[in-house]
């Protein structure tokens, strides 16, 4: 599904050299719900930004599907994020702009569908997160929780073969992130494959896998609930 | 500067004629005289030489080699005290025919000047302006022909005496009270013939213009140099002029000295 | 806190920040302030050279005496002369000519008294370098001729030589006896000029007996006034006695129209520079929210954040006019020529040399820029200073200036719109000829319009985005959608910027339709009074006013006519005339002959009361000379005569676009008694039905052509003739209206690209969940497109209006109201095609800018 091979990330931060990431390998199989851990600064939005092709590894490959992510055309790996990729924000990042119903097809607007076409998948997938009543309503009329909602709907919408979730409940209480994790939980029992970052070991125990980062490296790589202890 | 004006430019012709005259007339030598004393005697001298007829053809010299050469007719009459009556009439060339001065003199300083233009049949008055300036783009200025007319507006030395052309000449320095174009001139006057012989005239200290006075022969007891040559200097511009025929007391009728006859070319 | 510290501490960092905003700011000053300085610099060096001209002309005279065109009797000098106090009074003819050979190099001739003249005029002629080397033989023959050093080398004439000049006698050979050195009249007219004296040049332009002018200098201790009284009571009435100064102050009225509408197009530029102040200092405001409230709370007051956005705007202003009063520099330069060109065209005859660069008048249009900006980032520097602490500090990522849509603005653009109603209301019900119809008044309805119009941007973009949604999403999909709700959510902003487009377009637009009318109602005009078939003049063919022509003997009228082919011989002749203090034009025609071809467009009166013009001391004037003079059908005027004042009946108001300061038509024989002035300008030759009008042109120019040089134009070439200097004259107009829309295309990219600078975030998410990079840049330029659009439909509207107001204020005050509104449409579509257009360009740079957003960084919260 997700292969990483030596993947690696310097960032320049000034006349200073960041090394994100260094020399990442492991494969997330179809299916897999991946918590990805570790403390801040040790590479995991990196990480996760690398296999959703928002940004590109200096160094080793990034597989998915089995097509590369790397050395590819910007549009390439757009039609990737578009078509393969589904992204969950910290900060829902949903468009003001747009209608609840807007922001979940939008991914499918880019793609050239009219919206005709668009809108009853897009109903279909917020009656999926219970927001039917708020198709029409636009973010700012949104709780938090509602608007996390909003965007899990939008990063299914394409079929993705991958959710990316960072830290998808930083901003919301205890309460509404246990019910976004149970939405993401009952994604995955559907057989979506998820990859999650998150700092909380509670959160992370959603999840069928947690790979835990130290200094730009995997640390540990559990499997949970399965056979492995 | 050397700068003149159009219509300073565009002057006198016939009052440069009688004026010529004064300057070449003479009057019987005097011993051991002041500069004043001579200048006198060449103011009285030209007085006597008023009444005349002269033919006489005058060439232009440009710097170029190029020349302009004019044939002309001048009369002249003698009134009371310092007045005079003058006509001038050019015969060529073609351009020129019967272009005509008119001068009626109250005195040497005072006179009114009209020229007529046969093309355009029209009699124009000429407005007098400053003496020194170049007439008709002859190197002759209006004063050279003008004489001094007041002797007590000049300062006179002279500086030794020279023979040229076999005349013996008083070299005098005349330098004016008032301001004038020149600072000063150098004359050697003829003795005994009161006649201007050579002339040079001075901007500070430089020679800008200088003349002479050939083949004076007298005529009816009158000295008369019968060729005058006058050179700017600086520009190398020359002015000829060449007496052809000369006749003095001709005492010609006043109608001779008329605006009709101006426009009738004398006739 | 101090300013200077606040200036250096805060301000100077944005510079680096906002480094492409401020130069685009800048731009937009700087190109209004080199558009009001080129027109002023242009307009100035033009007025200079005619003033350069008449001093040199008029020398040290302190009066000059002129009566109309065709000249006055010589008999006049003597009396002039013999007025006490007067030192000298000198005759002067002016004429216009042309070399023969060559480019048949127009000239001016100035014949002058040369025994006299260098009492009053420098004659700078060397007897050391030989410039006329035989005065004698110069003076003594009517052949004379003297050229300037620079025409003669120019043109390869030597002293002595014979140059062929074309006369009113026809084509004559002259004899040039001398060369001026460049001084005094010598160096008008970049030297092209020759002088004769003054005899020689009334035989050569058949004024024998007259001359056009008398140079007066006085005697110390007179004073100006009681000689120009006492010279006057010894003239006929009607002779104008004028200082120098009087006579480039004729000049400048004469210019007026052309100045003050040439000046207000350039003060347009500017107003829409203003709207790019007004934004950038509003975005600034928006995007420094949080900064001005840290300093708030840090203690500065708000007089103080007030004080540093007007510092800010002082320094960036003061710079941009600089810049732009050197650029203006460079764009009178490239522009004189055409301004001159157009001024020799509708006017008087004039070539520029040299640009004169007042520095007063630059730094005084640099100021102007500045003082426009400082005005302009009033309203946005009083809303930063409101910002309070608190709200600053609270993020709003998406702040709106919701101040400025709300009820305030709302008045505001009823006041003006209200304001420029009344100003109107006032100007259309003013009694003609009232000071309240001015230019200027009705330029203020326009301003206050405009302003209206653009405050209410923002309302209608509110209301009409939305509608438009559903269309841009079929058309565009996403990006339309997306690009629509952008400049819905920035409404006060794209507001801004819309605005700037709608004046921009509204000047366009009202121009073209303005020009169009005048156009249309000049060619229906030339319509109804040329109907000869052949125009022949020995000039320029257009004899309309400056133009060089040569007028002709009368006797040529009978030649014409035994031209095989030739039916009849209509003639017209032209000269100005000086009435109440202006220079009015008086045309001649044979009225009968005229009327009977011609149909007349006479808006008071019949064409019996035009017939009446024949034979009888009867004249008719146009609509503008009659609203002006407040002349009704009937009335009997004072036109001056070389004889003195003559009392003429008008009979007739009639249509006339000849002059802008009045025209007077008379009968040619009327004229011919009271100015005794035989010349004719244009024969106007009618040929048989039938004929071959060519084979009729070739005839007459195979009769003439060996006399005089002439041009037989076939009425249809006239015309086009007539187009082309029409269209050239308004080539500035549209150059300016261009450079407008250039800097409203400025005001679209700093809209657009603080737009999307505060859209990073949201331009990473779209990004990241997979919009491509063309997909972005389609957003921002489908966004400017639409503000293009907007502005452009607007802009069309308010056109069409200001238009209408132009027509009224700039050539019905002049030309009366037969001049009919014709919109045009053509330009008005290509108005709407140039608005989306350019608005699209302006949009491909923030569009790079977008595309070019890093997505990692973009999503990583601030």
């Amino acid at each position: 599904m997700i292969e990483l091979r030596n993947a690696g990330k310097t960032y320049r931060q000034g006349s200073r050299e960041v090394r994100a990431l260094r020399d990442v390998s492991f494969i997330i199989n179809k299916g897999e719900f991946l918590s990805i851990m570790g403390p801040s600064g040790s590479g995991k939005s990196t990480l996760l930004n690398l296999m959703g092709g928002l940004d590109q590894p200096t160094s080793g490959e990034v597989f998915i599907d089995g097509r590369p992510l790397h050395n590819i055309t910007d549009n390439e790996l757009t039609l990737i994020r578009r078509r393969r990729v589904g992204y969950i924000f910290q900060f829902f990042n949903l468009l003001p702009l747009l209608t609840a119903e807007e922001n979940v097809g939008l991914p499918l607007l880019l793609d050239g569908l009219p919206f005709s076409e668009v809108k009853p998948r897009a109903a279909a997938l917020l009656d999926k997160v219970g927001l039917r009543e708020r198709a029409e309503h636009r973010p700012e009329q949104l709780s938090g929780g509602e608007m996390q909602r909003v965007a899990i709907a939008r990063a299914l919408i394409t079929g993705p073969a991958v959710i990316l979730a960072d830290e998808p409940t930083g901003n919301l209480d205890s309460h509404t992130s246990e019910e976004i994790f149970l939405l993401l939980k009952s994604f995955n029992d559907q057989g979506q494959t998820i990859v999650m970052v998150t700092h909380d070991p509670k959160a992370a125990a959603y999840g069928t896998r947690i790979i835990t980062l130290k200094d730009g490296a995997p640390d540990q790589d559990i499997v949970i609930g399965g056979d492995n202890p | 500067m050397n700068k003149l004006r159009i219509a300073d430019c565009v002057l006198r012709i016939g009052t440069w004629f009688m004026a010529a005259f004064f300057l070449f007339s003479t009057v019987p030598a005097a011993l051991a005289m002041s500069g004043r004393e001579v200048y006198e005697k060449v103011h009285e001298v030209r007085t006597r030489a008023l009444d005349r007829q002269t033919e006489a053809s005058m060439t232009l010299f440009d710097r170029g080699g190029g020349t302009r050469t004019r044939s002309l007719v001048e009369y002249s009459k003698k009134g009371e005290g310092e007045a005079y009556k003058v006509l001038v009439v050019f015969k060529t060339p073609p351009d020129l025919k019967d272009v005509g001065f008119l001068v009626h003199a109250r005195s040497f300083a005072d006179r009114d000047l009209w020229a007529y233009f046969p093309e355009f049949k029209r009699i124009r008055r000429i407005p007098t302006t400053s003496q020194d300036d170049s007439f008709f783009g002859t190197d002759f200025s209006y004063d050279d022909f003008g004489g001094p007319p007041n002797l007590d507006d000049y300062r006179f030395t002279i500086l030794r005496e020279e023979v040229v052309d076999g005349m013996a000449c008083q070299v005098i320095e005349v330098e004016p009270k008032v301001r004038r174009k020149w600072s000063r001139y150098v004359a050697w006057v003829a003795k005994d013939l009161w006649v201007h012989v050579k002339i040079e005239y001075y901007q500070d200290k430089q020679l800008y213009r200088q003349g002479t006075f050939s083949d004076v022969r007298i005529i009816d007891d009158i000295p008369t140099p019968f060729r005058a040559m006058m050179e700017n200097v600086k520009t190398g511009h020359r002015t000829g002029l060449t007496i052809e025929d000369i006749r003095y007391h001709t005492s010609f009728d006043d109608e001779l000295f008329t605006q009709r006859s101006l426009e009738r070319a004398g006739k | 806190m101090n300013l200077a510290n606040l200036l250096r501490h805060v301000s100077f960092k944005h510079v680096r920040l906002q480094k492409t905003q401020l130069v685009m700011a800048m731009a937009g000053i700087c190109l209004g302030v080199a558009a009001m300085v080129a027109i002023d610099l242009a307009n100035r060096s033009v007025l200079r050279s005619f003033e350069d001209s008449i001093n040199h002309v008029t020398g040290r005279a302190a009066l000059t005496i002129t009566a109309a065109d065709a000249g006055f009797p010589e008999a006049m000098l003597e009396r002039v002369q013999n007025v006490p106090g007067v030192e000298y009074a000198v005759p002067v003819i002016e004429a216009t000519a042309s070399l023969a050979g060559g480019r048949q190099r127009p000239l001016m001739i100035l014949g002058i008294d040369v025994l006299q003249d260098h009492q009053i005029r420098d004659y700078s002629i060397t007897d050391e370098s030989a410039d006329i080397p035989d005065p004698l033989l110069f003076l003594a023959r009517r052949d004379s001729i003297l050229l300037t050093r620079a025409m003669a080398a120019q043109e390869g004439i030597g002293i002595d030589e014979e140059i062929r000049v074309q006369t009113v006698a026809g084509l004559r050979t002259f004899q040039v006896r001398g060369l001026l050195n460049p001084a005094g009249p010598a160096r008008v007219a970049g030297g092209d000029i020759a002088i004769m004296d003054v005899f020689a040049a009334q035989m050569a332009f058949g004024k024998e007996g007259r001359i056009d002018r008398i140079d007066v200098s006085l005697l110390p201790g007179e004073t100006l006034d009681a000689m120009r009284e006492r010279i006057r009571q010894v003239l006929p009435g009607g002779y104008s006695i004028d200082t120098p100064a009087g006579r480039t102050k004729q000049v400048e009225l004469l210019l007026g129209r052309f100045r003050k509408s040439m000046s207000f197009i350039s003060f347009m530029a500017l107003f829409v520079g203003m709207y790019l102040i007004y934004n950038t200092v509003s975005i600034a405001v928006v995007q420094r929210r949080k900064e001005i409230g840290i300093l708030r709370a840090l203690g500065a007051g708000r007089g103080e954040i007030c004080r540093l956005f007007l510092a800010e705007t002082l320094l960036v202003a003061a710079a941009a006019s600089l810049i732009g009063a050197g650029l203006g520099y460079l764009f009178a330069r490239a522009s004189v020529d055409l301004v001159a060109q157009n001024v020799t065209d509708m006017y008087l005859r004039t070539s520029v040399t040299e640009i004169t660069v007042p520095w007063q008048a630059v730094l005084g249009n640099a100021a102007v820029g500045v003082l426009a900006s400082l005005i302009a980032a009033t309203l946005p520097a009083l809303a930063g200073a409101r910002i309070t602490p608190v709200s600053a500090i609270r993020s709003l990522p998406y702040a709106e200036e919701s101040g400025l849509l709300g009820k305030k603005m709302r008045t505001a653009a009823i006041l003006c719109l209200l304001a420029g109603l009344l100003i109107l209301a006032l100007f259309e019900t003013a009694a003609p000829g009232s000071s309240i119809r001015s230019l200027g008044v009705i330029l203020a309805a326009a301003i206050f319009l405009l302003l209206g119009i653009s405050l209410c941007v923002p309302l209608l973009l509110r209301r009409i985005v939305p509608l438009g949604h559903g269309a841009l999403a079929a058309c565009f999909g996403a990006q339309g959608r997306l690009a629509g709700l952008n400049l819905q959510k920035n409404v006060s902003r794209n507001g801004v910027a819309v605005a700037a487009i709608v004046c921009s377009i509204a000047l366009f637009v009202s121009s073209a339709n303005a020009i169009n009318s005048v156009r249309r109602s000049v060619f229906d005009w030339i319509d109804t009074i040329i109907r000869a078939d052949i125009l022949v003049s020995s000039g320029h063919p257009l004899a309309g006013g400056g133009a060089p022509t040569i007028p002709m003997p009368p006797e040529m009228r009978q030649e014409l006519a035994k031209v095989d082919g030739v039916k009849d011989v209509d003639l017209f002749r032209k000269i100005y005339l000086d009435y109440g203090g202006r220079k009015v034009m008086l045309e001649m025609f044979d009225v009968a002959l005229r009327l009977s071809y011609c149909p007349a467009m006479i808006t008071e009166g019949s064409r019996e009361d035009m017939l009446l013009l024949s034979g009888r001391d009867n004249i008719a004037v146009n609509e503008g000379f009659a609203v002006k003079h407040r002349i009704k059908q009937g009335d009997t005027i004072m036109l001056p005569t070389p004889a003195g004042p003559a009392p003429f009946a008008v009979t007739a108001i009639m249509v006339s676009y000849s002059a802008d300061s009045g025209v007077i038509s008379m009968d040619i024989d009327t004229y011919r008694r009271h100015w005794q002035d035989q010349l004719i300008d244009t024969y106007e030759v009618l040929v048989q039905p039938g004929r071959d009008i060519e084979a009729v042109r070739a005839a007459i120019l195979a009769r003439f052509g060996t006399e005089r040089r002439l041009f037989a134009l076939p009425a249809a070439e006239f015309k086009v003739e007539v187009q082309k200097v029409l269209d050239r004259s308004f080539v500035l107009t549209n150059a300016v209206n261009i450079l407008t829309l250039v800097i409203a295309g400025l005001g679209i990219i700093i809209t657009l690209l603080s737009s999307v600078l505060e859209r990073t975030r949201e331009i990473g998410i779209l990004r990241g969940i997979g919009m491509q990079k063309n997909q972005v840049s389609a957003v921002v330029i489908i966004e400017s497109a639409l503000i293009g659009a907007a502005g452009g439909i607007l802009g069309i509207a308010s056109g069409a209006l200001i238009g209408w107001i132009e027509l009224e204020g700039i050539f019905r005050l002049d030309f009366g109201d037969s001049v009919v509104y014709h919109m045009h449409y053509g330009a008005m579509a290509w108005a709407l095609l140039l608005a989306v257009g350019l608005a699209a360009l302006a949009g491909l740079y923030p569009a790079r800018r977008a595309a070019a957003t890093n997505i990692v960084e973009a999503l990583v919260y601030e």
